[in-house]
């Protein structure tokens, strides 16, 4: 039986390397495609220990074909297509995901790259697109979680970006067949992760005290969405194999807990002994958040004048406030079983990896 | 409190808020470098000053000393059950003084405290491998 042959963009990122670890496992035939390392450190401000990484370790190890792209260059792309037959599926997790990115930056990779790509893959017949997109495009749940069919109110440019990235691609899909499956995951975590949930880990070790904060009226409660990677590129091999999911997006992740229950998992598994209880009226806590932003916001720009990146991006602390609460019914009601339905199984493996590499 | 010359005992004025600055000074100094070499470090600092701070008040209630710190810091005379409960509360107000300091600049030289998202610069030491499944 001939093997089925996939196309991965971001191969070289946190979760592209994932999503190949699972298709070679799968018995897929894998192209791999990302920028040049040194082209890398164009789109990011700089490396460390608290952003997107790039491994080419992986991509080594699993003996997987490499073609170095650009995406904002349509005639890098041409390389991955012309005379190689057409793709069972082309996975595009590619993304400039950079919270301190500018706009323009963000959406020439963003936009313009995916354009490029969705337009060759039309061109050389490419069976199935599964798209990466984020549940950042909604914005705010007002009245409980939020369904695939949720409007858009992207409350950051990166989350602005994807969301016009979605748009392209779904008049693509209208005019001219794009066999598009969008995935939109809530903040993923896993193995080699280090931008997003590793910031809330990595900020609660270098604190050392935790803070619950119970919030009233009691009603008041802020909830937490989240996927392990494992899941998501599950998710995403599941969606290739049903061809019923072209057309559709998915919300891609666990179930949701609350923020009160995620912080006491993650004092316990971090090891964080003094724990200091805060019952507030939630329109002072909303006043002290606010107050908290704008020193943030201060920081981020004495860090840009500084050529630097702060610690913690500025709509990473949008979470202190406002509500994030998705559903996953809709993939879930097709068939999809997650590993990791309950996020503090998936974040205490997560956690464990980390302690073992001193991460955390 | 009693002013006279009764049933009193002799206490520092400023006792409690030097014990909490010291306490404050230790809990800095236990974290950023004492806490590498020995972790048993603050049990010891907090039963040497404790320990200075009770022999000061047993030496002027027992006529050696005039007064609590010879009187550069101010002394009131108490009842001694008060007086007592006042000398007895100075390891838990060293304490307090040890908590805000390690909440505020951390507990180890990992830790940064609740200023680590509001400063530019990372100061803690790197994270070692603490786990081994």
């Amino acid at each position: 039986m001939e093997r089925k042959r996939a196309l991965v963009t971001g191969a070289c990122g946190f979760t592209g390397g994932h999503m190949i670890e699972l298709l070679v496992k799968e018995g897929w035939e894998v192209v791999a495609t990302d920028l040049k390392r040194e082209e890398h450190k164009q789109y990011y401000c700089e490396e460390g220990e608290l952003h997107p990484a790039y491994y080419e370790d992986i991509i080594e190890k699993l003996k997987v074909e490499f073609i170095p792209a650009d995406l904002t260059k349509k005639e890098t792309l041409i390389p991955l297509f012309e005379g190689r037959p057409p793709y069972d599926a082309i996975f595009h997790i590619a993304s400039l995901y950079d919270y301190f990115a500018l706009w323009e930056v963000l959406y020439k990779v963003n936009v313009i790259g995916a354009k490029n790509l969705a337009e060759l893959a039309i061109e050389y017949k490419a069976r199935r697109f599964i798209h990466w997109s984020t549940e950042g495009v909604y914005g705010e749940a007002k009245d409980g979680p939020i369904d695939e069919d949720h409007p858009f109110n992207p409350p950051n440019d990166y989350s602005r970006s994807k969301a016009e990235q979605e748009k392209v691609l779904w008049t693509l899909h209208k005019e001219k067949g794009l066999p598009l499956t969008v995935l939109r995951p809530a903040p993923i975590y896993g193995p080699r992760h280090r931008y997003g949930v590793y910031h809330i880990l990595y900020g609660i070790r270098r604190i050392g005290t935790g803070v619950i904060i119970s919030w009233y009226p009691k009603k008041k409660t802020l909830m937490f969405p989240s996927v392990h990677v494992i899941d998501l590129v599950r998710a995403a091999l599941f969606c290739a194999e049903h061809d019923e999911t072209i057309g559709k997006a998915y919300n891609v992740l666990s179930e949701c807990i609350t923020q009160t229950e995620l912080l006491e998992f993650l004092y316990d598994a971090l090891g964080i002994k003094k724990v200091v209880r805060i019952p507030v009226y939630w329109p002072i806590y909303k006043f002290f958040s606010k107050i908290a932003m704008k020193i943030i916001t201060a920081l981020d720009r004495k860090a840009r004048k500084k050529g630097i990146r702060p610690k913690v991006d500025v709509p990473m602390a949008g979470y202190l406030t406002h509500q994030y609460w998705f559903s996953n019914k809709r993939l879930k009601d097709l068939g999809f079983e997650y590993i990791y339905e309950d996020p503090r199984k998936g974040l205490w493996d997560y956690i464990t990896w980390c302690k073992e590499r001193g991460w955390l | 409190m009693v002013q006279g010359k009764g049933v009193a005992v002799k206490v520092g004025l400023l006792d409690v808020p030097l014990i909490i600055v010291i306490g404050g000074i230790c809990a800095y100094l236990y974290a950023k470098h004492l806490i590498k070499k020995n972790k048993d470090w603050y049990a010891f600092l907090i039963l040497f000053f404790t320990v200075i701070f009770w022999l000061n008040i047993i030496l002027s209630n027992s006529g050696v000393i005039p007064k609590p710190w010879f009187g550069i810091l101010g002394t009131v005379r108490v009842h001694p059950l008060i007086g007592t409960f006042y000398v007895l509360s100075y390891p838990l107000w060293f304490s307090w003084g040890a908590e805000r300091i390690f909440q505020i600049f951390g507990r180890s030289p990992e830790e940064e405290g609740v200023l680590w998202p509001f400063t530019l610069k990372e100061r803690g030491e790197p994270f070692k491998p603490s786990w081994k499944s």
